[in-house]
């Protein structure tokens, strides 16, 4: 069981969850017509081997998102807020 | 009459945690035995001096009880009858109780003349991938399939559903420890002094571990009188729960433990109400692995026959079962277990004929007690072969040197009916494996050692190769307060440790196999579950499956139920030796949850049969089900399917007639239907019109108060999400209607964009499914049931029109009232409290009495929309744009709506792509399976080219007489008017139909106007 | 026809909710006590570009707690936090609560209405935790879910908001409607062990 934080409810299981998608990627704004940046946005995703910033949706607890820092290596839950949080690794991270 | 003594011609008279005031009758193969309270039926087996109990996997060889715990790879019997049976139940772990019935496995038509041990004549070409070589690629693998696979099995599963129930169960701790043995048990007593949150898990039936089943002491008294002590402390502590019968099978994710209780396996029956077994998930903290160690066998010629076995086994069977395991032992161990079992089995009463022992000094006290006994001790020596068939009668033994040197020695015969054999320790690191910890090897005891872990789990004891009772409670102590100490918990001062009275004992000698008398073709097994001899891992060498993974798969060494329990070090042993390297760097494979085998039922819980997932009901759930309904699962919602009326029995016939008769009364009179599993979305704030504008392909800025809309969504990648209707209730408040099967989708869509995307508009959404209670009523008779039920509102065209919503109440329930349609007729859709569904829906009834109103289910509501052209998500399948699906003009080219981007794209609008179509049978009566794929002509060889696919299908239209579809077709829209054939190859069905616009039924709307 | 002046509200659990002992009742009496409270008034309040702590205060005659998970009132009414400016209020039916709160809180607050979108049963009795930990993730321990504290939680599947009403344990649980058949049968059946008593 993965735990996450979630920033109204506390420490929950993954069973609670729904993950959304990748955290990274800015949805373009409302005047962006290029294909490529909506492609972008919609398909093109990094696999990074380590943290990860995702979007978990609380959806059988607050229902609110939950950014999530999890390293796809291990399956760790570095960090956790809200979607406009930045979530900083942490310092032992950093240093491997 | 129970006749203890002479029943059990193996048990010895006193000793042991047997309680011989209580015996229990039980059955083996067909034959009655007695064994005692506090027996497993392996020890109440050898008790009655049964020692045949199985035929091996491949070879059907005889084979005995071979050990007293999970790691058992022999003794694996089919348990009860009837619904309970339960094949590949290891008979050293099952607790006797009165009554018990078992069978052994493997053998046709019994265990003592088992016709496919001709196998085992054949075995020369049986070796590792013999299967593979033989038989795979050849033409008609299928047909020697169907052979090997009967002669090849183990036990049978049954068909028959377990009459019992299980449970699940949630735990949080701050420290499990896992395994009461002494280093588990000082464990928890530190951690659980200081207040922490502890669980004690242990498989056995009691706390204790090996401390049950050796000749051990702490502070001078028998060991566990400490054990006990220290048990009966730990139940006193609220914050300690002790598990017992509960194996921890998984360590995942989160220092997440899995684990299963046996609460009712050691009864003949669980009590009432009481569960068979309760699966448990414990979030802890910290963990703490006292798991032990497992016995390696010694790998010689003929070491798997019936009366060999483990040393530590034996001498389990002594002091904790009271049972002789043999009359007459040899004992072949390389290290000083030797001496201990020795000096075990004599105190037992048996007669024990010599230790042979391969080292040639280097032992402990041990060896000078036994010698002072008179026992015969052999040293640099070794069993090189074993005789006897059913039953062990005795050994070969001879120099090692010798043998090593490749010169025949002599050989020496010693009479015997028991060899217990040890070959050293593996600790037990199969739950620190599961997160990816990373065992080491320690060559002092040749075996693997737990390593770095990524989790936060501590081996403590001999889970960590410390096999000395004073190493395992210091270690437990330590482990105990420095765990809880490091989670926060205040530690007083340490404890002494208790005082151990163990020998000093000697070094341990690496022997992984011993060489087969020069030109004699050994039987010497690794894996005994699996058949894997020495000679088949020296062959997967041979042939290049050097890594420990591609033996495991050439040759199933370690697979089965024990998962190589006592076999996996041997054989990497066997490798590395065979490959010139050392086992550290051959390494050893991964395991994997589950320790031992887990039932399916363990894991499902109570959530079976009807609870197998959550269920929904409409407030009129119970109205339908009391009006004929025929209820059909729609998601997790029942629905009526159709309604039965009184008198009629169920049938297909009548299935059909109330499918017309349901159709037909919408058309000519009036149906109603329960609509209340739609998703129903509240949307509130000053930015809700902008929100809606930007979730809808089509614009809303100009939705006046009291109007609904159609409308359509996209996907953030073009692709239709979802249709439904949005009602303006006020202001800035709005009432979203979704799909039933698209409600919880749309709404999370819905959360993400304003909570992720846009949090600087105003608006809330929330769910209100569940709030209204919602029941359509439609036909051309509508009007006037709707003026019956709500006599003060006018309902002409003009007062009311199409898409227009009304608030009011119908005699004193609150109401809603959106004229809609989804069948094409002039209809309603009434919306009330849900708490007050089936009272407004008994008035529209009664109110429809004169009108000729029926209720409908979800079969004349499909035939309705179909004939209509509308679509669902049969159509919105995740695959479709809303060109595809003829929404194409209702996107908004004035406005930014999220998938706009995305639709543009060249390939979403090429006009080649599917678009939504009707399609009719030519002969205008042969029906059309959905899912069926369009083709051009079916006649054509394959790959046939795919137009598109049958997507909604119903197999008479009662209105237009004829079965109707509704079809993906590529170019559909041009091709209007053609033919294309729908076939469905798996029953071997080609219809050919004429493509038609969807809408067949009242094209040009008129009736939607009453 | 029926009474068309004062309709009656018909719970969810009609006909499944069925007063009685079930299972092994011990000598001391069933381990598990469960019923129904309602009818209730349930309403959502949800902020909008203004903080509503205050102004729900004023409307309630009682704050509701800032603080995630926090409760507030003895249950007339009582608040809930269900999110970040979200709670739920409920009380015996009485007032048209939803339009008291309406006219009372300011417009940019979304108030919705849910009394019949939601289901409460209370669960008690000496083996209420238990009951609870065979179907929830979350801990249930004394010292980590204390009285006047909730939590939202899926509970046998099914999305619940439970309300520590006190340490006896009680608690409130808030179903959605339509899973409310499924929740109680699944805590009925989990309840049969322990004896349970539905009133």
């Amino acid at each position: 069981m993965l735990y996450i934080d979630c920033p109204y409810c506390g420490s929950r299981g993954h069973e609670e969850f729904t993950y959304i998608g990748d955290a990274t990627k800015k949805r373009p704004d409302g005047a962006e017509t290029s294909d490529p940046a909506w492609f972008d946005y919609v398909y093109l995703r990094d696999n990074p081997r380590g943290p990860h910033l995702e979007l978990w949706h609380h959806s059988l607890g607050c229902r609110e998102v939950v950014k999530v820092l999890r390293n796809t290596l291990t399956h760790e839950i570095l960090g956790a807020g809200r979607p406009g949080d930045k979530i900083a690794l942490p310092d032992a991270e950093t240093e491997r | 009459m129970i006749r203890g003594k002479e029943q059990q011609p193996f048990r010895i008279s006193s000793g042991g945690e047997i309680e011989r005031t209580q015996p229990l009758g039980f059955r083996f193969d067909g034959k009655n035995y007695i064994g005692y309270q506090g027996d497993t039926l392996a020890s109440a087996l050898l008790a009655n001096g049964v020692r045949l109990v199985g035929r091996s996997f491949k070879y059907h060889r005889p084979r005995g009880i071979y050990s007293a715990g999970p790691e058992e790879p022999n003794a694996l019997v089919h348990l009860r009858s009837g619904g309970r049976q339960e094949p590949n139940t290891r008979a050293t772990q099952i607790e006797l109780f009165a009554g018990l019935e078992a069978k052994s496995q493997n053998r046709w038509p019994n265990l003592k003349l088992d016709l496919m041990g001709v196998n085992d004549l054949a075995s020369r070409f049986l070796v590792a991938g013999f299967y593979y070589k033989t038989f795979m690629g050849l033409p008609g693998w299928h047909f020697y399939e169907h052979f090997i696979r009967k002669a090849a099995g183990m036990g049978a599963a049954e068909h028959i559903p377990d009459p019992d129930s299980y449970d699940k169960m949630h735990g949080h701790a701050d420290i499990v420890v896992i395994g009461a043995g002494p280093a588990g048990l000082a464990a928890a007593l530190q951690a659980g002094e200081t207040g922490a949150r502890v669980f004690l898990i242990d498989e056995n039936d009691r706390p204790g571990g090996r401390l049950r089943a050796e000749q051990e002491s702490i502070d001078g008294r028998p060991a566990m009188d400490w054990a006990n002590e220290t048990v009966a402390a730990l139940q006193d502590m609220e914050n300690v729960t002790l598990l017992t019968r509960t194996t921890a099978f998984g360590y995942y994710d989160g220092d997440t433990i899995g684990a299963v209780e046996r609460v009712s396996d050691h009864l003949l029956a669980p009590a009432p109400y009481k569960v068979r077994q309760r699966r448990w998930l414990i979030h802890a903290k910290r963990v703490l692995l006292a798991t032990g160690a497992t016995e390696r066998p010694l790998v010689f010629d003929g070491n798997d026959r019936p009366g060999v076995m483990l040393a530590g086994a034996a001498r389990a069977y002594a002091t904790r079962f009271a049972v002789q395991a043999g009359k007459s032992a040899v004992i072949f161990a390389n290290s000083d277990d030797g001496y201990r079992t020795a000096l075990d089995l004599a105190y037992a009463g048996i007669d024990v004929r010599g230790v042979i022992d391969p080292r040639t000094g280097g032992q402990g006290e041990l060896k000078d007690r036994v010698a002072a006994r008179g026992i015969d001790i052999v040293e640099g020596a070794a069993v090189v072969r074993t005789h006897g068939y059913l039953g062990l009668a005795g050994v070969d033994i001879a120099d090692l040197e010798t043998l090593r040197s490749g010169r025949m020695p002599e050989t020496r015969f010693i009479p015997c009916d028991l060899l217990a054999t040890g070959g050293g320790w593996s600790p037990n690191v199969h739950l620190h494996s599961h997160q990816s910890g990373r065992p080491v090897f320690d060559p002092a005891i040749a075996a693997f050692v737990p390593g770095a872990s990524r989790m936060n789990d501590r081996s403590i004891g001999a889970a960590r190769g410390r096999f000395s009772l004073a190493e395992c409670l210091a270690d437990g102590i330590a482990a105990g307060r420095e765990t809880a100490q490091g989670l926060g918990f205040p530690v007083g001062s340490s404890p002494a440790t208790p005082a151990t009275d163990e020998p000093a004992t000697g070094s341990f000698m690496t022997l992984w196999q011993v060489p087969a008398l020069p030109g004699r073709k050994a039987r010497s097994f690794v894996d005994l579950q699996d058949d894997v001899a020495a000679s088949d891992v020296k062959l997967a060498e041979s042939e290049g499956y050097v890594s420990v993974e591609h033996l495991k798969r050439y040759t199933t060494l370690g697979m089965g139920t024990d998962q190589g329990k006592t076999s996996n070090i041997n054989g990497h042993g066997i490798l590395a030796e065979a490959r010139g390297m050392d086992i550290a760097a051959v390494g050893t494979t991964t395991f994997r949850p589950p320790y031992t085998p887990v039932a399916i039922g363990a894991f499902a819980g109570r959530e079976r049969g009807r609870h197998a997932h959550p269920v929904r009901r409409t407030p009129m759930h119970d109205w339908h089900l009391a009006n004929g309904a025929k209820m059909i699962e729609a998601g997790l919602w029942m629905r009526p399917q159709y309604y039965l009326q009184p008198g009629e029995t169920p049938s297909r016939a009548a299935m059909d007639e109330a499918i017309i008769r349901e159709t037909l009364a919408v058309r000519n009179a009036a149906g109603i239907s329960d609509v209340s599993t739609l998703g129903k979305i509240d949307i509130q704030g000053a930015d809700a019109a902008e929100f809606l504008n930007r979730v809808y392909i089509n614009g809303w800025k100009t939705l006046a108060i009291g109007k609904a809309r159609y409308g359509v969504m996209l996907r953030e990648d073009g692709i239709a999400l979802d249709d439904g209707t949005t009602s303006r209730i006020g202001e800035n408040h709005y009432y979203m209607t979704t799909t039933t099967a698209e409600a919880g989708p749309v709404m999370q869509h819905l959360e993400v964009l304003l909570q992720v995307h846009w949090p600087d508009l105003d608006v809330k959404v929330a769910s209100v499914t569940d709030e209204w209670a919602a029941m359509a009523i439609a036909g051309p008779n509508s009007r006037a049931i709707l003026s019956a039920l709500f006599p003060n509102t006018d309902f002409s065209n003009d007062a009311f029109p199409f898409m227009g919503v009304r608030e009011t109440d119908l005699g004193g329930i609150p109401a809603r009232i959106f004229r809609i349609s989804f069948s094409g007729e002039l209809a309603y859709e009434i919306a009330v409290p849900a708490d007050y569904g089936t009272a407004a829906w008994e008035r529209c009834i009664e109110a429809g009495a004169g009108h000729g109103l029926l209720p409908y289910g979800m079969e004349a509501l499909g035939i309705l929309r179909i004939e209509k052209g509308h679509v669902t998500v049969s159509e919105i399948d995740g695959r479709h744009t809303a060109g595809d699906l003829g929404f194409g003009g209702m996107m908004s080219t004035k406005k930014r709506f999220v998938g706009d981007a995305m639709a543009a794209r060249e390939g979403m609008a090429d006009p080649s792509r599917p678009a939504l179509v009707g399609l009719t049978p030519l002969d205008g009566k042969t029906r059309i399976r959905a899912g069926s794929v369009l083709v051009a002509d079916p006649k054509t060889p394959p790959p046939v080219p795919k137009l598109g696919h049958v997507s909604s299908s119903a197999y008479l239209s009662p209105n237009l007489g004829r079965p109707i579809s509704l079809g993906m077709l590529k170019g559909g829209r041009e091709r209007i008017g053609e033919t294309v054939w729908a076939v469905f190859p798996l029953r071997n069905e080609a219809v050919e139909c004429r493509v038609t616009a969807p809408v067949v039924y009242d094209e040009e709307g008129a009736r939607l106007h009453g | 026809m029926a009474d068309l002046a004062s309709p009656q509200r018909r719970s969810a659990l009609e006909g499944v909710l069925v007063p009685g002992d079930f299972g092994a009742t011990p000598f001391n009496g069933p381990g598990i006590l469960l019923s129904e409270r309602g009818p209730l008034s349930v309403v959502q309040i949800e902020a909008g570009t203004e903080d509503l702590t205050a102004a729900a205060g004023n409307a309630l005659g009682i704050a509701p707690s800032g603080m995630p998970n926090e409760a507030a009132g003895t249950g007339r009414p009582r608040i809930l936090g269900t999110g970040t400016g979200r709670w739920l209020i409920s009380e015996p039916e009485g007032r048209d609560l939803a339009a008291h709160l309406r006219a009372s809180l300011p417009e940019s607050a979304a108030v919705t209405g849910l009394s019949h979108a939601r289901v409460c049963l209370r669960l008690s009795g000496r083996d209420a935790r238990t009951l609870l930990a065979k179907g929830c993730g979350i801990d249930i321990h004394p010292d980590a879910f204390r009285p006047d504290t909730s939590r939202m939680t899926s509970l046998f599947h099914c999305a619940a908001l439970i309300d520590c009403r006190s340490a006896e344990p009680v608690y409130d649980i808030y179903v959605h409607r339509s899973y409310a058949v499924h929740l109680f049968e699944m805590l009925l059946d989990g309840a049969l062990e322990f004896g349970c008593r539905v009133a």
